[in-house]
């Protein structure tokens, strides 16, 4: 017989495998970014010593991509315990004195990050009349990754404080 | 202290401690001051967005990544090692000096300690214990203390940031610590030869001269990677950028077609590994600008400008200080963070001071490299411990004789300037 309390675990793991895909598809995308990076490197190297022309797009084009993989990589692949921390004092508290330093860490960080957000998304649209020098972007458009960023982290430290409160709060720690 | 300035400051140290990670922690902090100040949160993303835009050289941080992921990956250790044998494997505590030896040769490629720790120091922390003549707590440290000389090699991932940071010439940081790390190794070696022979740690056998060449054959090609890039920085025929991304293709055409020892798949993992290590830094280099921003609006860098000309201190007197502080720094906190955050403070007083900038971005790498192995914070150890699996308390214990060496190289380096200005001087590119 099916346990009542067994659903939201179901709906837990079924919702786990969907990130992990999605975070698979993310890994593809950065990593396409990645081997552009590396092509148009050559390709700009390339032209200029054996046809004498050089790409002045690819400089611009190289940083974009640059700043894409950046905030891409940060608000869809990496996770928190693979960033470079001070976990000094973190390390030597007891479970739950790491659930409460968890716990007002996600609501520090993701507390000032959506007070802000509304004033760094007003910035970046309002860049809509600036543009890349070169290729004439949208700057609106190219730093849009940096919206995307905030918006995932302040969303993942709400899946982390929801995470925290609940039953499985031993695996967020 | 403004009322800014402690916001900023205090949700800095309050999320760090919390275990936030450091880049989230100074964007915090960044946004935390500008709602204190009353100014516009847009500032964060003009501060981050375009201190990245601007900061062509940093791409060259992700092809070293990939260059040390790729030869990590790819069988390349093996063959420097067998190279670091026929080379160093006679004297006494002869794997100990192969770590040494095979690290000097790996970091050239790396750049970065992190990644000589987990690549070559593991592999030999583990021959060294597997034979049973070296404690581990022994092996664990001499891979630590060896790790320190990958930033000081070209290809070195601290040195593009200073570069960028004090407006240093990359080729002339590169040339710069190429005989502080020579030096290095030496004192790490003779510190291992004298705990060797007082220890009865054994020597590996002698090569034949006549396999030499074949040894030799079989490591040159990953060994000549860092005098390529260096020639191609020198000869101006690429920028720096540009030569790290050649220095990647190298690595890869070298483990793709010569070698075939990486396959599709493998290449995945590297890259997807590069792309998170690469954001992970980016992040701390992104919360810097605005860090750096905030304190720069509060008037810090001329605050500690003005107390330490009260001080009246010579040149020499300000170095030492300056070792004194990276030191004890970089036992809390991490390299990228010293490096983006407080060492632009210092850059204009040491230039006031005369002092070379190439000379004190090399007396600053090699102080963090050597912060990295200080107990009880310090992430090689912690690093090392986590993979070889041996206890803090181990390590700690086999550290002090190489922590004088380091210190005695530190010293010397800080007070004579020609041991880093040397080569640069000759190559033209330092007064």
């Amino acid at each position: 017989m099916e346990r009542p309390d067994d659903a939201p675990e179901r709906a837990e793991s079924g919702g786990a495998t969907l990130t992990a895909r999605l975070r698979q598809v993310a890994n593809w995308l950065a990593a396409a970014m990645f081997a552009a990076v590396f092509l148009i490197f050559n390709y700009k190297i390339v032209t200029r010593y054996f046809e004498h022309e050089e790409a002045v797009w690819a400089d611009e084009v190289l940083v974009i991509l640059f700043i894409w993989i950046i905030f891409w990589a940060q608000s869809f692949i990496v996770r928190d315990k693979d960033q470079i921390t001070f976990d000094l004092v973190y390390r030597l508290l007891p479970p739950r004195g790491r659930r409460a330093a968890a716990l007002a860490r996600y609501l520090l960080i993701g507390g000032i990050f959506l007070w802000s957000l509304p004033g760094s998304l007003g910035y970046i649209q309002f860049l809509w009349r600036e543009h890349t020098p070169v290729l004439n972007l949208p700057l609106d458009w190219v730093y849009s990754c940096f919206g995307l960023f905030l918006i995932a982290v302040i969303v993942r430290c709400a899946f982390g404080v929801r995470k925290l409160l609940g039953a499985h709060w031993a695996d967020e720690i | 202290m403004s009322e800014g300035l402690w916001v900023l400051l205090g949700v800095f140290a309050l999320a760090a401690v919390l275990g936030a990670p450091l880049g989230l922690a100074m964007l915090a902090a960044g946004y935390a001051y500008l709602i204190a100040t009353h100014q516009d949160a847009g500032l964060v993303v003009d501060q981050t967005m375009n201190g990245l835009y601007n900061s062509y050289l940093l791409i060259a941080v992700p092809m070293f990544i990939f260059v040390a992921n790729v030869m990590n990956v790819s069988g390349v250790i093996e063959r420097l090692l067998r190279f670091g044998a026929a080379m160093v494997g006679h004297l006494p505590g002869g794997l100990a000096q192969v770590n040494v030896v095979t690290n000097l040769i790996f970091s050239g490629m790396s750049g970065s300690a992190v990644a000589d720790a987990s690549g070559p120091g593991l592999v030999l922390a583990r021959m060294m214990t597997k034979q049973g003549n070296y404690p581990r707590g022994f092996a664990a440290a001499t891979s630590v203390v060896s790790a320190t000389l990958g930033p000081l090699m070209p290809t070195s991932i601290p040195m593009i940031f200073y570069a960028l940071i004090a407006n240093a010439s990359v080729g002339a940081m590169f040339l710069g610590g190429l005989i502080p790390a020579g030096l290095m190794a030496l004192a790490l070696m003779t510190v291992i030869a004298i705990m060797a022979r007082r220890r009865g740690f054994p020597r590996e056998t002698r090569t034949a001269w006549s396999a030499m060449p074949a040894i030799l054959g079989r490591a040159l090609l990953p060994i000549a990677l860092p005098g390529i890039l260096l020639g191609l920085i020198y000869s101006g025929v690429t920028t720096p950028t540009e030569a790290a991304a050649i220095a990647a293709t190298y690595a890869l055409l070298l483990a793709l077609i010569v070698y075939r020892t990486l396959s599709l798949a493998q290449l995945l993992t590297v890259i997807s590994d590069t792309v998170r290590a690469t954001a992970m830094i980016a992040l701390i280099m992104s919360g810097a600008f605005v860090f750096n921003y905030a304190v720069a609006n509060e008037g810090v860098p001329q605050l500690i400008q003005s107390t330490l000309l009260q001080w009246h201190l010579s040149p020499t007197a300000f170095l030492l200080c300056v070792d004194l502080l990276m030191l004890l720094l970089a036992v809390v906190l991490d390299e990228v963070t010293i490096l983006l955050v407080i060492v632009p403070l210092l850059v204009p007083i040491a230039q006031g001071l005369g002092i070379d900038l190439v000379h004190f971005g090399i007396v600053v790498v090699l102080n963090m490299m050597v912060g990295l192995t200080l107990p009880p914070h310090g992430l090689l150890l912690f690093i090392m411990s986590g993979l070889t699996r041996t206890p803090l308390a181990e390590i700690f214990r086999e550290m002090p004789p190489f922590i004088v060496a380091m210190l005695a190289i530190v010293i010397a380096v800080t007070l004579f300037p020609d041991i880093a200005l040397w080569l640069p001087h000759i190559a033209g590119l330092a007064k």
